[in-house]
């Protein structure tokens, strides 16, 4: 690495627009220089954690983001995926747990989904066939979706009295293939877990199904094929079913 | 029809808007790779839109020139595809620093204007042009602080393009902020840097605040003191080359921008004109 006397100096005032921390040079403007660093954060930070900012309100959150980037050293060259790393900073200074914001994990994880899907990069259409109700094929899901699996009820968007509704909740969040825009249905623990295994396994529906319920001890019945084919139907008719191999 | 290539910033703002133009159209578009490199959905689409009907140049944020980090080779690959994939031949960046004590800053930061600066800097666009198989086409930012000045910052410029081989992005609108902000005359500037190195021109609006400080913004129509400039420096370079107008925010109005492009191209007609 190249260091000359110049060079040091440079790299002081870049680590204190981060932190702040003082350093031993003066530098003219640094303040502004900071301000425009912690501006850019907390914008794009705002933009999207709208609803973990309403909950926290202004004097919390400013604390939590300037914690952030301050303890955070950023590897993102993307700026519209900085705000990911928030998370990882929040899972390890547990900053949430103790400021009794035992919900904070589960508002990051499911904004970010909520905001990421909206962006992701689309799904390489594959030539498929239509699924015929047969359960001995494999079927293919486009990777535009995301189960969020909470402890507190995030997707009610109306947050008091958060702590006493405590879940589990599986919200299936999907990008809408026609408008773009990000939907969200409430499935139930054995459909999440269904609608996870159908997009990773490169199985047939009938043996992922059995799987699914030898594990969970639940004796198949014809009821739950008939069950699976209409859930499995239902994600069809939100295009997240594809077709099948 | 002449050979002048007038562009514009795409910013998602106006982006609907830039797709349905009818009547002066810009020539081609500036865009961040950063900004459009994995995304998908609504703005993917948006972008194939564009794409069909415009050519682009590229203006990067997240290179770090100036910094001591090392390169994200991984990252570098991607915005490598993305050019090849648009056909962008102009790849230009900020000569600054963004990314320190391996962080992302997300802001461009003035480097020293010394010898050692020059140095380093050229080595890394070196390695630079050497991956990425195209020219780095380097910008002068606006700086509202002076690390340290053993060289001018024409001359700094000078002396790392002599070295590296790189291009210059010459941005009429800040060489006026920071020659207001730093009270210096732009003209000497203008004398000063080697403009045969100048392959890309940016201009656009800025802003004033209350302490006299004055901000590139890019969210006001130009000024009539920064055109005057930009004649000056149509008039002095070499070869005709792509102008950039530069607008980030205040989309309310697309006539402004409108007007600044034509002004713009017409101080390009007659420049070339008078050739
Ligand atoms: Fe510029």
């Amino acid at each position: 690495m190249f260091e000359s006397k110049s060079i040091i100096k440079q790299n002081q005032f870049g680590v204190y627009c981060r932190t702040g921390q003082e350093m031993d040079i003066d530098v003219e403007a640094k303040e502004s220089y900071r301000s425009m660093v912690l501006t850019n954060f907390d914008s794009a930070l705002r933009n999207t954690y709208p609803l973990t900012l309403r909950a926290l309100e202004e004097e919390k959150w400013t604390e939590f983001i300037h914690g952030f980037v301050l303890s955070f050293k950023c590897q993102e060259p993307q700026f519209w995926k900085m705000p990911f790393s928030l998370i990882s900073h929040e899972e390890k200074s547990q900053w949430g747990v103790e400021n009794n914001y035992n919900w904070l994990n589960d508002a990051l994880r499911f904004e970010w989904s909520q905001f990421e899907l909206f962006y992701r990069k689309d799904w390489e259409p594959v030539y498929l066939k239509g699924f015929n109700d047969d359960l001995n094929v494999q079927l293919v899901l486009h990777n535009e979706f995301e189960v969020v699996q909470l402890t507190y009820p995030i997707h009610n968007e109306k947050w008091d009295d958060i702590e006493e509704h405590q879940g589990p909740y599986f919200i299936l969040l999907y990008r809408d293939q026609d408008d773009f825009t990000v939907k969200m249905m409430e499935l139930t623990p054995f459909l999440a877990v269904l609608t996870e295994q159908l997009s990773i396994q490169p199985d047939t529906v009938a043996n992922i199904l059995e799987n699914i319920l030898v594990q969970n001890e639940i004796e198949p019945t014809d009821e739950i094929f008939q069950f699976c084919l209409e859930f499995i139907s239902k994600l069809e008719g939100i295009q997240l079913v594809k077709g099948m191999k | 029809m002449s050979n002048n290539k007038v562009g514009l910033g795409l910013r998602r703002e106006i982006a609907l808007e830039i797709c349905d133009i009818e009547d002066s159209r810009p020539d081609f578009l500036e865009l961040a790779p950063e900004n459009w490199i994995e995304v998908g959905g609504y703005w993917r689409s948006i972008l194939s839109r564009v794409a069909e009907k415009y050519s682009f140049t590229a203006h990067g944020l997240s290179l770090s020139i100036g910094s001591t980090d090392p390169f994200n080779f991984e990252f570098l690959k991607k915005i490598k595809d993305f050019l090849d994939e648009y056909n962008i031949d102009i790849y230009s960046e900020h000569l600054s620093f963004s990314t320190c004590d391996n962080a992302h800053l997300y802001e461009s930061l003035p480097v020293p204007f010394t010898g050692d600066a020059v140095k380093h800097i050229s080595e890394r666009i070196r390695t630079i042009q050497d991956f990425m198989e195209r020219p780095l086409v380097l910008e002068n930012i606006t700086y509202y602080t002076v690390l340290e000045a053993e060289l001018s910052e024409a001359q700094f410029f000078n002396k790392i393009a002599e070295e590296s081989k790189c291009k210059v992005l010459l941005d009429v609108n800040n060489i006026f902020v920071n020659s207001q902000n730093h009270n210096y005359d732009p003209r000497k500037f203008i004398e000063e840097i080697a403009l045969e190195n100048v392959n890309y021109v940016h201009i656009g609006g800025h802003e004033a605040t209350e302490d006299g400080l004055i901000l590139d913004t890019h969210g006001q129509k130009i000024i009539q003191p920064v055109y005057e400039l930009f004649n000056e420096v149509i008039r002095e370079l070499p070869d005709s080359v792509p102008v950039m107008l530069e607008r980030d925010v205040n989309f309310e109005d697309f006539n402004d921008l409108k007007e600044d492009m034509s002004e713009i191209r017409t101080i390009l007609d007659s420049s070339s004109v008078n050739v």
